[in-house]
């Protein structure tokens, strides 16, 4: 997308600062608008998703019998894989359970999970990022090549193999198996793989901010380390770790929802849009709403967050756009 | 104890197969239809290739390691046993195979004594011997090399050696299988009385292996053939072709056909691409059919459309499909009449596919053994005419309750509709009053991981069973003997079950060598199982849906073990 540009009004001068100048590029940048716009309407499902149970007089569980044809392979009765006003999305094959309330009811495991995961990368990320930056040579040597080994990993095939693993470890320790844990354990799974990619760009980012004056000045007045990191560096380094996190949100999204189709995910019967995708393979020429539903709600999101992202990259450094 | 949810026994003709068959030894004037060749299949034609299309490879063609349904149908055309299942049109019958009669029992079922077919050949040509059969049991004792496979030889022949296999004490003998000086017989001799030993001997632990050619654990890439079809290619996970076995006499062999000159088996598609493939009927497809793929998806377009009647098999399987309640961690009776309650048949049989996929049923006993299978009521009501759940009763059993485990832990596989399933039950109890949490286990290792004594034993097991063979000792007795378990294993009685007057019926019936009266006691005690220990909500009884190719014709449903058959298959010209 092309980069906005900004109109200076010669009778309004007056300082702004980056982020002012950011939150104006951002405003005018059409794609963020909308994108902004999908992400928040996801966001607002999941947040009010049992407002919609409650609306429905339904649950994302329940079972409804009477919508499905049983001598026909329990699918559902009616068009669209059983659309009706009961049932806004249809219902599931074979189960009747109702397909708008485990949309957004997976909307809200997909977007939880995500986010908690690229939290938790982000803060490991960033402390590493900053530690390995600003000491540098044996401490930087060390963990820069833990983020390469890291990195170099198979993700997907590694979280796969150590989910049930470190699960029935927990489990071994006296944790209820169940979602209570297996959740806990996406997260930071999820989040062991999504770090190196915020800790490298914290750290080239520290590199090049170490020697800067307003550092050096910090350091001549005899601030300690921890002084110089969070309060001199850290402070310089949001609009960086803002673009990678928002990059970060969508591909953990699709981990997360890879994880459950391959099935290391969340258990059932809880909603999840992997979990849904999964289910709906063996119906995609029989119900194709079945599979729609997930396919696209998954499509548009991290569509949607990867613009973001994007208009964001765009908004916070100008001249790093085409 | 058989694999459940694969092997199954007997089907819509178990009823001829149980009273004819299991029950009686033929008589001398049936001697004339053990001869060879096996009844023309009407309208069949010799040549062409069948083509298979399987979603994976079999897990082992070597007649000591098989244990499969659809393999134990299979792998007939390459193996042959002392007795065989043939279904010809609609009808099931045991007869003999390299044996030439049925068997005779003697001192009070313990002592078998079959006679040999003779001039019976390997495919280099060689006869197959009475040391052959003999090697063959002999060689399933193996299982330090040889895992899989039944146990049955090792269960009921006597070892006063504790022989070990061929490959442990290559010397050694096993002095309970004798052949006679002339070769004409072969005589068992048994640890128990076994009325049902002439089921056994079907299995492949009683096919025969040519010393010679016994590869140990390779034996699996390359069976040396004694049926109608050898092994001309095999590549694991790949495919699998079979090409006439021309030294195969039909005059000897009255359970077997030969009609195509090549069988292609092919691995590793989808379901969804098989099941489509076969919808479609295109190309390769035309001449095809599946072993191990049902109509799920594409039932809804098949079902009730006459284009596809003709290509199109249902049949009444006799698996059960229900949960075993696990009595040492719900301990209250009434706690497990409250799941028993709870349970919607309904929405469980829609989660498997609907009313195409299974009937209800109230018994894990087939109602076509008819001398096995009561009639009864489940919570108080019949479950084909009342299947929803019966929520007031459950909650009603639930007070009454001393112990109050409302903590349900509900065990699946990840396999086809078992999620569903258990999502379908998860529902059901929580809408009486029960916190269900599902859990997932592999395939490869459910009916082991839920065997498991101790920390962690799940509640409530999502469980299937198939019989071995068409009495009431395949099921009753394999699944709900408390003896079998040990302080660790629960063997395949999953429920746990162990209560002290059952145990007393199950040991009264030890004794009963009669299949009649053998059946109508443990029919007596899966009721009580059932009605009064309520160890186990049987659900329903599993309805196979199978399509073939429009040039394909013969395919049946196996009696002998429940699965789509290509024994009779031919290629329409």
């Amino acid at each position: 997308m092309s980069t906005q540009v900004i109109a200076v009004d010669a009778s309004r001068v007056e300082g702004r600062s980056p982020s002012q100048m950011a939150w104006e590029r951002l405003k005018k940048d059409r794609t963020a608008k909308i994108s902004a716009t999908v992400v928040f309407i996801f966001i607002f499902l999941s947040v009010f998703a049992p407002l919609f149970a409650w609306l429905t007089k339904d649950t994302p569980n329940a079972f409804h019998p009477e919508t499905l044809d049983s001598a026909m392979g329990a699918l559902p009765i009616g068009k669209l894989g059983g659309v009706s006003g009961d049932h806004w999305f249809g219902v599931e094959p074979q189960t009747g359970r109702d397909l708008f309330l485990r949309f957004v009811y997976g909307a809200r495991t997909s977007l939880s999970v995500a986010l908690a995961a690229t939290f938790v990368a982000t803060v490991v990320g960033v402390v590493i990022g900053l530690v390995a930056g600003f000491f540098g040579g044996k401490i930087d040597q060390v963990l820069s090549r833990l983020m390469e080994i890291v990195l170099a990993f198979p993700s997907i095939l590694f979280a796969l193999a150590i989910t049930p693993v470190l699960e029935d470890f927990l489990i071994g320790r006296g944790l209820q198996s169940g979602n209570g844990t297996r959740i806990p354990v996406i997260i930071v799974v999820l989040a062991s793989f999504g770090w190196p990619y915020i800790a490298r760009i914290v750290r080239g980012q520290v590199i090049s901010l170490r020697e800067r004056e307003f550092v050096d000045a910090a350091r001549a007045l005899g601030a300690s380390k921890f002084h110089l990191i969070f309060k001199q560096i850290l402070p310089n380094l949001w609009a960086p770790i803002l673009v990678t996190v928002a990059l970060n949100i969508p591909t953990m999204i699709t981990a997360e929802a890879a994880l459950t189709f391959l099935g290391a995910g969340v258990m059932a019967p809880l909603s999840d849009w992997g979990a849904m995708l999964l289910s709906s393979v063996a119906f995609y020429s029989v119900d194709p709403m079945f599979t729609a539903i997930p396919g696209f709600a998954l499509f548009f999101l991290v569509l949607a967050f990867n613009l973001l992202g994007d208009s964001v990259r765009d908004a916070l450094d100008p001249k790093s756009s085409r | 104890m058989m694999k459940l949810g694969r092997k199954t026994g007997s089907v819509i003709a178990a009823f001829a197969l149980c009273a004819g068959v299991v029950a009686a030894v033929p008589s001398a004037s049936a001697a004339s239809s053990f001869a060879g060749p096996a009844p023309v299949v009407k309208g069949a034609t010799k040549g062409g290739t069948l083509n298979i299309f399987d979603q994976s490879d079999f897990e082992h063609i070597d007649p000591a390691r098989n244990y499969v349904g659809g393999t134990l149908d299979f792998y007939r055309f390459f193996t042959r046993a002392l007795l065989n299942y043939r279904t010809y049109e609609g009808k099931t019958e045991l007869l003999p195979d390299l044996a030439a009669d049925m068997g005779t029992a003697s001192e009070g079922a313990t002592v078998w004594t079959f006679k040999l077919r003779q001039n019976v050949k390997w495919e280099d040509g060689s006869k197959i011997t009475c040391e052959d059969i003999k090697y063959g049991t002999m060689r399933s004792y193996a299982d330090d090399v040889l895992t899989g496979g039944t146990t049955y030889a090792k269960d009921f022949l006597q070892n006063p050696g504790s022989y070990k296999g061929p490959y442990i004490q290559p010397s050694a003998d096993l002095p309970s299988i004798i052949c006679s000086p002339s070769g004409d017989s072969i005589t068992y001799k048994l640890s128990q009385p076994v009325a049902y030993f002439q089921s056994i001997v079907a299995y492949g632990s009683f096919a025969p292996i040519k010393k010679s050619k016994d590869t140990g654990v390779n034996y699996d890439n390359k069976p040396f053939s004694s049926g109608p079809y050898k092994i001309q290619t095999y590549n694991r996970g790949k495919d699998l072709t079979l090409i006439r076995n021309a030294q195969w006499d039909p005059t000897t062999d009255p359970t077997r056909w030969n009609y195509p000159d090549k069988i292609v088996v092919k691995f590793g598609a989808d379901q969804a691409v098989i099941e489509n493939g076969l919808i479609s009927d295109s190309g390769l497809y035309k001449t095809a059919m599946s072993l191990d793929t049902e109509l799920v998806s594409g039932l809804s377009t098949v079902v009730g459309n006459a284009k596809y009647k003709s290509r199109f098999l249902q049949y009444q399987s006799p698996y059960s499909r229900h949960y075993l309640i696990n009595m040492d961690t719900v301990t209250d009776v009434n706690v497990r009449k409250a799941i028993q309650c709870a349970i919607d048949y309904n929405t469980v049989i829609l989660a498997a596919g609907g009313s195409n996929v299974g009937s209800p049923s109230n018994s894990m006993i087939p109602s076509s053994l008819s001398n096995a299978y009561r009639k009864f009521d489940i919570c108080g009501r019949d479950t084909s005419k009342k299947p929803e759940a019966q929520v007031a009763a459950a909650k009603d059993f639930l007070s009454k309750a001393t112990v109050k485990k409302t903590d349900l832990t509900v065990a699946f596989r990840d396999k086809g509709t078992e999620k569903a399933r258990a999502s379908a039950v998860g529902a059901a109890l929580e809408a009486a009053g029960f916190k269900v949490t599902l859990k997932e286990y592999p395939k490869a290792t459910y009916y082991t991981a839920i065997a498991v004594r101790g920390a962690g034993e799940p509640d409530v097991i999502q469980g299937s069973w198939g019989y071995d063979w068409a009495a009431a000792t395949g099921i009753v007795l394999a699944l709900l003997d408390g003896d079998t378990m040990t302080k660790t294993d629960a063997k395949s009685n999953y429920s746990r079950q162990n209560d002290s007057a059952l145990q007393k019926l199950f040991r009264a019936t030890d004794s009963i060598t009669d299949v009649k009266k053998s059946d109508k006691a443990l029919g007596d005690i899966e009721q009580k199982a059932i009605q009064d220990l309520a160890t186990v909500v049987p659900v329903y009884m599993q309805v196979a849906n199978a399509i073939f190719g429009s040039k394909v014709g013969g395919i049946q449903a196996d009696g002998g073990y429940g699965t789509t058959s290509p024994a009779a298959a031919y290629i329409k010209k």
